[in-house]
Order: C-alpha cells, then sequence, then structure tokens
C-alpha cells in the first residue's frame, strides 16, 4: 500500500508536463477512479484546501497520502510527488551554468519567455473559469489585479480580502435565500 | 556571461550559512498563498529586491526553464534558485524548506476534514480567494512580460501560446518547446554567419 502510493505519485510527477495544475486530472484518475481512497466530494474539496494553503497545488497529494494510509502515507506521497521534480530542476540548474552561453539555448528562452508569460495569463483564465460563478468574484479579480501591479500591498492581504469578500458575499446570499 | 557568474559567486557567499536559506524558504513556503503567482511575488521581494542575492533575470531563467520540466513548478522554481544560491545542498534545503509549512498545514486540515467541511461559508470564500488569485497571476505576467517582451515577434509569441493554451487545449511543455524552437529559427539561422562571429570568442 505504502509503496503502491509512492510509486504512483512518483509517476504522476512525471507526468505532470505543464506543473502541478496540469497534474490535478492525473491525481483524480488514481485517487477516485482507480483506488477510491477519495470519493469526488472529498477530492474537490482537497483541491480546494489545496488552493487556501500557501505553497504548490500538488501538496493535494499530502492530503490523500493521509486520507489513504496516515501520517506515514502522507510523507510518503508528498515526499513522491516533489523527489523527481526537484532532482530534475536542480540538474537543470547545473547543466545550465554550463551551457547557457550556446547562442541557440539564449535564442530558445527569448522566445520561450514570452510563451511563458502567456501560459501564466492561460492558468489566471483557468483559475477563473473554475471561480467566476458570479460577478462579485470578477470583481474581486478586477481590484486584485492593480492593486497587485501598482501598490506595494502584500500578497497575502490581497488574497485574504478576496477570502474574506467571497465568504461575507456567501453569507449574504445565503441570508437572502432564507 | 562573466560577470554574471561572478556575481552568483558572490551571492552564494553571502547567503552564509544554510541555516538563513532554510529559513527564508520556510517563511516564503509559509506564506505563498496562491501558489506560483504569490511565490514569484514574495521571491523577487525577498531575494531579488530586499536582500538582491538574485536578479529578475535569474528568476524569469528558473521559470522559463523549469516550465519545461514535468512537475510542480512553483517546487521547481524554488529548487532551480536555491540550487544558484547553494548547489545541490542549497536545493535540498530551499525546497524542503518550501513544502514542509503547507505540508504541515494539509495534514492538519486532512486530521480536522469533518468539521472544516461543515462551515458553510467555505465554497464561497474559496472562490473569492482563487478569483484573487487571478488578479495577482495577471498582474504578475504583466510584469513579467514587460521584462521578456521587447519587440512585436516577442508579442507575437506571448498573444499565440495565449491562444494555443485557452482555445487549443495544448499542453504547456508543447508550447514552450515549440515557442523555443521557433526563437533558434527566428533568432540565429537567418543571421548566423553574424551570430557565430559575435559569440565567438
Amino acid at each position: 500500500m505504502i509503496l503502491d502510493l509512492f510509486t504512483r505519485c512518483v509517476l504522476i510527477s512525471l507526468l505532470a508536463f505543464g506543473g502541478g495544475q496540469a497534474a490535478l486530472p492525473l491525481i483524480e484518475r488514481l485517487a477516485v477512479g482507480e483506488t477510491g481512497w477519495l470519493s469526488p466530494q472529498d477530492f474537490a474539496t482537497a483541491v480546494a484546501f489545496s488552493y487556501v494553503t500557501p505553497g504548490p497545488v500538488l501538496i493535494i497529494t499530502t492530503f490523500l497520502g493521509y486520507q489513504a494510509a496516515g501520517l506515514a502515507g502522507a510523507c510518503v506521497a508528498t515526499l513522491g510527488i516533489f523527489l523527481m521534480p526537484w532532482v530534475l530542476a536542480a540538474t537543470a540548474a547545473q547543466q545550465l551554468q554550463r551551457f547557457m552561453q550556446h547562442p541557440w539555448l539564449q535564442h530558445f528562452g527569448r522566445a520561450a519567455a514570452p510563451a511563458v508569460v502567456g501560459l501564466l495569463v492561460v492558468t489566471a483564465l483557468h483559475l477563473g473559469r473554475s471561480a467566476f460563478s458570479s460577478g462579485v468574484y470578477v470583481g474581486i479579480a478586477g481590484i486584485a489585479l492593480p492593486l497587485a501591479m501598482w501598490t506595494k500591498l502584500h500578497p497575502i492581504l490581497i488574497l485574504l480580502g478576496g477570502g474574506v469578500i467571497g465568504a461575507v458575499y456567501g453569507l449574504l446570499k445565503g441570508i437572502e435565500t432564507l | 556571461m562573466e560577470p554574471r557568474k561572478a556575481s552568483l559567486g558572490r551571492s552564494a557567499a553571502r547567503a552564509g550559512s544554510f541555516l538563513t536559506l532554510g529559513y527564508i524558504f520556510l517563511r516564503i513556503g509559509a506564506t505563498a498563498f496562491g501558489g506560483l503567482g504569490a511565490a514569484l511575488a514574495l521571491v523577487e521581494r525577498e531575494l531579488v529586491a530586499k536582500r538582491q542575492w538574485l536578479t529578475a533575470a535569474d528568476v524569469t531563467e528558473a521559470l522559463t526553464y523549469t516550465k519545461l520540466l514535468p512537475g510542480s513548478t512553483v517546487v521547481q522554481v524554488v529548487a532551480y534558485l536555491g540550487y544558484k544560491l547553494g548547489g545541490w545542498s542549497g536545493s535540498a534545503v530551499a525546497t524542503a524548506a518550501f513544502v514542509i509549512p503547507s505540508a504541515l498545514m494539509m495534514l492538519a486540515l486532512g486530521a480536522a476534514y469533518v468539521s472544516v467541511t461543515a462551515v458553510p461559508a467555505m465554497r464561497p470564500a474559496i472562490n473569492g480567494l482563487t478569483a484573487a488569485v487571478v488578479g495577482l497571476l495577471l498582474a504578475t505576467a504583466y510584469r513579467l512580460g514587460r521584462a521578456n517582451i521587447p519587440d512585436r515577434i516577442t508579442l507575437g509569441i506571448a498573444l499565440a501560446s495565449i491562444v494555443a493554451g485557452v482555445v487549443l487545449g495544448v499542453s504547456a511543455a508543447l508550447i514552450v518547446v515549440v515557442a523555443g524552437l521557433l526563437g533558434v529559427c527566428l533568432y540565429a539561422l537567418p543571421f548566423r554567419k553574424q551570430a557565430t562571429q559575435e559569440d565567438t570568442p
């Protein structure tokens, strides 16, 4: 069970081209479809938790591992999901210091960098698609953008503000329906 | 390239002990609410603006090349920058320190799972949080865009990658690889002689 959890997490991490969010469908298939470690509702809540906590979205595997096999499961799943990506990233940093001088690599980076900027926009739109269930949430994003762009306000405060406005809106809506 | 290498060596020495490095990334890991966008903002603040151990170019470089690799991008950016600051051990310390706070929080949430989901205000609060993340990500894209999109060609690449990602649903890794190869063709091949003359020492 523990070994199974570890190898599955390592495998998912190696297929997660495009970052942590790209791996969420793979984790859903593992946790809900293949093993039944989580119910679909549990998985949705786990995704929400992984957004609420700081750090990587793939920290969802800590939750998954805990639900599947307790504390040991949480440790093993977390280690499994981050081990190979860490090795790959550090290796890339090591090798690039040696090969960065090659003009082709610089040209590659010069054109790949704007593509990465574009992909950040894509991630933002993906998140927006799931969160913008009401105009209020579009408004929150609309306020957060200029605050993050032109003020020195700490990102946490902006995020907390968004969460609080959402909670208040949820409460007001709850009162209305009553 | 040479002066940059030297500045990296200095910054590694200035980093002094891995204890400081670990402490910094422990703090970033504990406060990077909202994943990649927030973590990048905090790294920019802590390590580029405040301590000047890294340059904005280092952060962009880390982001550009780790996007090509499978796995959590935010963890890999930390691993990459950790390597730049202190080699393999620096990378291990930075990465572990960055992941530990959120892993502990997730563990606590896992343990308190039932009572947390009973709170009805949770869903709209998370939606509000996600909406704020959208704003933060777009601001990060704007800042990185100003640094990395100097002309029409690069602007075209950025716009094309948005279209490819949103409309066509092309995977992020593929987009980055294709854009990079396009860059090699555009910048290197037509001016091959000129480029090789410039780059040979």
